[in-house]
């Protein structure tokens, strides 16, 4: 094995679980070059100074620090609104199926003048003007 | 006393329920913690990317669907607004201070101990790479979670974990050399 080799073994005992052979390749070539593992024993203590040991916090009254700042943006609010709402999503998607299904129904029976009770123009407008030209021609001539 | 589950807890506070929501970050407070003081430091910044962190999870309830637990999923969003913080970090100090200046840790002078110019190091390596260091080598997660939690493949932590201690081996040779 080659130091580069046995460096990269090395590295990845850490990480990966090793199989026997390579557990006793590697033990072998740490015995035989005991240069190279006295440099290697450094990644060791690196990665044992890195470790936290002790667990940490943000301070004190943390959790209290974030209810407070989530009720206070409103957030609170807007998830009850959902809340709320969710519980009546299913009957407001019915609400909207029934009203689609309806106006399928009737949509050649209505128009939007008599939904608000306006009165047709239509037929007024065709009698102004629907006059015949060649009636007023020939009287004129 | 049965301690409440987390499943039950994300879904009380997805009713509302804030008792429940401040179970659930007294809970995962020390983890999220430890990530985001090993990448930002004790500092003022860390406090708020760790309140964001948990009001974004909050925010986000509705969306969680459990695939992944909660601390999982809470590292994930509080490594994430770290590492912007960092790229803030260092494009604010960018036209004002050398770059060293921007790192959380003070450039060790003569004196400092091994421990000190090991975390100097980390905060230079690259953003993929501290986020690796971190998770693994700082924090203690498994190999395997460590790519979960940053949505890699295993191999990617194992390769990036390899060159990051070479790197880390090499700079700190140098440092007693000199």
């Amino acid at each position: 094995m080659t130091p580069q080799q046995i460096e990269d073994l090395y590295i990845r005992s850490f990480d990966e679980p090793m199989n026997a052979e390579e557990k006793e390749l590697l033990l072998k070539a740490l015995k035989e070059n005991s240069g190279t593992a006295t440099d290697l024993a450094k990644y060791k203590k690196v990665r044992e100074l890195l470790l936290r040991k002790t667990p940490t916090t943000f301070g004190p009254y943390f959790s209290r620090k974030i209810v407070a700042k989530i009720q206070n943006v409103g957030i609170q609010i807007d998830r009850q609104i959902i809340a709320f709402f969710k519980k009546y999503q299913l009957a407001m998607v019915g609400v909207v199926i029934a009203l689609l299904a309806l106006n399928a129904v009737f949509a050649d029976q209505l128009n939007l003048q008599s939904l608000f009770g306006l009165e047709d123009t239509t037929t007024q407008t065709e009698e102004i003007v629907s006059f015949d030209f060649n009636e007023i021609l020939n009287t004129d001539l | 006393m049965n301690q409440e589950s987390d499943e039950n807890l994300v879904n009380a506070s997805t009713n509302g329920d804030m008792a429940a929501f401040k179970e659930l970050v007294d809970r995962h407070e020390g983890k999220v913690a430890g990530v985001v003081k090993s990448i930002l430091g004790d500092t003022t910044e860390a406090v708020d990317v760790g309140q964001e962190a948990f009001i974004r999870f909050y925010e986000a309830l509705d969306k969680f669907k459990g695939e992944s637990a909660v601390s999982t999923y809470l590292i994930r969003i509080a490594i994430n607004l770290s590492l912007n913080e960092i790229k803030r970090r260092k494009r604010r100090n960018m036209f004002f201070m050398p770059i060293e200046d921007g790192h959380w840790v003070k450039i060790p002078d003569e004196n400092a101990d091994m421990k000190d110019i090991i975390h100097y190091e980390i905060s230079r390596l690259d953003i993929d790479f501290q986020s690796v260091v971190t998770l693994r080598m700082m924090e203690g997660y498994s190999t395997e979670e460590t790519a979960e939690i940053l949505g890699i493949p295993l191999g990617t932590v194992l390769s990036r974990l390899s060159r990051a201690q070479k790197k880390l081996k090499l700079v700190l040779a140098k440092h007693y050399k000199a």
